[in-house]
């Protein structure tokens, strides 16, 4: 069995649906990308993991079945979230809100703490610092730091390059290769697909609420409606 | 230590020794403003913590107000009504607004924002009709029960008596909110889906806020009683009330210890000295717009003003030293 298997899933806001029949499936050690428009139902796939939606479908990660569980039962099981925009706590500093994500692993504090401030060294100078005078690529590693002081098993990131900047795009970059090596299982949910595809080693297109394709990206790439639709080759 | 709460200390002094300067009439507003100050506080540990707004607290003091004014009235109704001592109606009181605190914790697990303002509120009507309705020949219906026994007499031990309670209630809920929890508390107001995705259980938390709020809310409300010596329906569940305790946390700095407290004494006064200009309506209406006045333009309340005094003072020193 995949590490985090996903099948059939349909998520509703209301009556509206948002995903319609999603399954993939991730293995330990693996970087997917999902990849998408906006509205497409990223965000809403990634809030049903952790249990943020009300779904229909099967959802079982490392052999348990996720439907039912409260949001923190999930990241109980180790499962970490950077949500789109951080969702951080403006008026607490960056340390406080580091804190929030180690409760889960507070006997392993003092190397989480280490090991994001090695990853985000910029966190580190910034420890002391309110959350919300942060700018938003700041914002996105502090999310992302927040994700990892849990010491997840899975990490979930939303959107990691939203609304950035180039040069704060590539810090992005090297911090997802960083956790990469340190045998993260990693979900990125992205409209960037050049982004995601120099990262992830499978992508998976999700337009209106379906999964419309699958594979490596070079598979992608080599699909003409892609390439011009994402790619704009 | 000390030079942190130099502040505290001198507050507390002052307080000690007024009775000592202050007309017997000032001493007994003084004791009203001490009892709104711990009701705004209650509010506070809900609402303002968790951001859980309730509009029902009054049925949380109702509850426990009714439960001690019931089993120690002195007049003694039909059987089975049995008069029990204060010693044992006071705990029993705030005991029955820790329930009362459980009941208003189930609707904030399924309804947030303003719907859960309008279940709280619609908690307090409920019990407001009740207490009329059913069995007034107990509860004194409409009329309420009169001639309920003191826990002390007299302005001066009355007063001694509410501000001790307010500050060990102050000293309490300071230590909660200066711990793990209270900083747990104060993430579920600003994001409560982040702090679930954190593998946090807010339903933990916020059980303990609700239940910690109600303790309080009840240990005001029968001390309150037993000093007015006598509890109506009307005091208890009107809108000036539920309003006086929520614009006193709001007035004086919500999310903080010391801002209900300033908001308490701050509200008691001036209402009194505004009394013979706005009585009736008036009143809630002047309510009503220094509500949306502080909303909009000073969201931290007397608490942020003082906060922004300091910072200014502080600036100023530096600049004076450079």
């Amino acid at each position: 069995m995949a590490f985090l298997e996903v099948k059939n899933l349909e998520a509703y806001y209301g009556k509206a649906q948002a995903l319609k029949g999603v399954s993939f499936s991730v293995e330990k050690g693996e970087c997917i990308g999902i990849v998408g428009p906006n509205g497409a139902g990223k965000s809403t796939l990634l809030d049903s993991i952790i249990g943020l939606t009300h779904w229909r479908g099967q959802i079982t990660f490392d052999g348990v079945d996720l439907h039912g569980l409260p949001p923190r039962k999930i990241i109980k099981l180790g499962i970490g979230y950077a949500p789109e925009r951080g969702n951080l706590f403006p008026f607490m500093n960056v340390k406080d809100n580091l804190l929030v994500g180690a409760y889960l692993a507070r006997e392993k504090i003092g190397e989480n703490f280490r090991a994001v401030f090695e990853m985000l060294s910029l966190l580190d100078e910034r420890q002391k610092q309110q959350a919300g005078t942060l700018s938003g690529g700041e914002r996105q590693m502090l999310s992302l730091g927040r994700a990892w002081m849990s010491d997840p098993r899975l990490l979930l990131l939303d959107e990691p390059t939203l609304g950035l900047a180039p040069i704060i795009i590539s810090k992005i970059a090297v911090t997802i290769e960083d956790l990469k090596n340190r045998g993260a299982t990693i979900i990125i949910a992205e409209q960037n697909v050049s982004f995601t595809a120099a990262h992830a080693e499978r992508l998976y297109l999700l337009e209106r609420g379906t999964l419309t394709m699958g594979g490596t990206p070079e598979e992608l790439k080599g699909e003409e409606y892609v390439r011009k639709t994402y790619f704009g080759i | 230590m000390i030079r942190r709460l130099r502040w505290w200390l001198i507050a507390i002094a002052v307080m000690c020794v007024l009775p000592l300067f202050v007309p017997m009439s000032i001493t007994r507003l003084l004791v009203m403003a001490a009892y709104l100050a711990i009701f705004a506080m209650s509010w506070d540990m809900m609402s303002g913590y968790t951001g859980y707004v309730s509009f029902g607290h009054p049925f949380l003091i109702g509850v426990a107000a009714y439960v001690s004014a019931f089993l120690s009235h002195q007049e003694g109704f039909q059987p089975p009504h049995i008069v029990l001592p204060l010693y044992i109606t006071i705990p029993l009181g705030v005991a029955a607004a820790v329930g009362g605190g459980m009941l208003f914790f189930l609707p904030s697990m399924r309804v947030r924002g303003p719907y859960f303002s309008l279940v709280s509120l619609a908690f307090m009507e409920i019990l407001h009709r009740l207490i009329i309705a059913i069995r007034p020949e107990y509860t004194g219906g409409d009329r309420g029960l009169p001639a309920l026994p003191a826990v002390v007499t007299g302005a001066v031990p009355n007063y001694y008596l509410a501000l001790g309670l307010m500050f060990a209630v102050a000293i309490g809920l300071w230590f909660v909110t200066r711990s793990d929890v209270g900083y747990v508390l104060k993430t579920i107001r600003m994001d409560e889906d982040v702090v679930e995705a954190s593998g946090i259980s807010t339903y933990k938390f916020k059980r303990f806020a609700f239940i910690l709020s109600a303790a309080t809310a009840g240990l005001g409300g029968v001390f309150y009683t037993h000093y007015l010596q006598s509890l109506g329906p009307r005091w208890a569940f009107s809108a000036t009330f539920l309003l006086d305790i929520i614009i006193a946390a709001v007035i004086g700095g919500m999310g903080t210890i010391t801002g209900p407290i300033f908001g308490g004494y701050f509200l008691t006064f001036i209402l009194e000295y505004l009394r013979p200009y706005l009585f009736g309506q008036w009143r809630l209406f002047a309510y009503a717009l220094a509500a949306i006045f502080i909303v909009i333009y000073r969201p931290k309340g007397f608490y942020g003003i003082a906060q922004d005094v300091r910072g200014w003072f502080q600036r100023r020193r530096i600049r004076g030293e450079v």
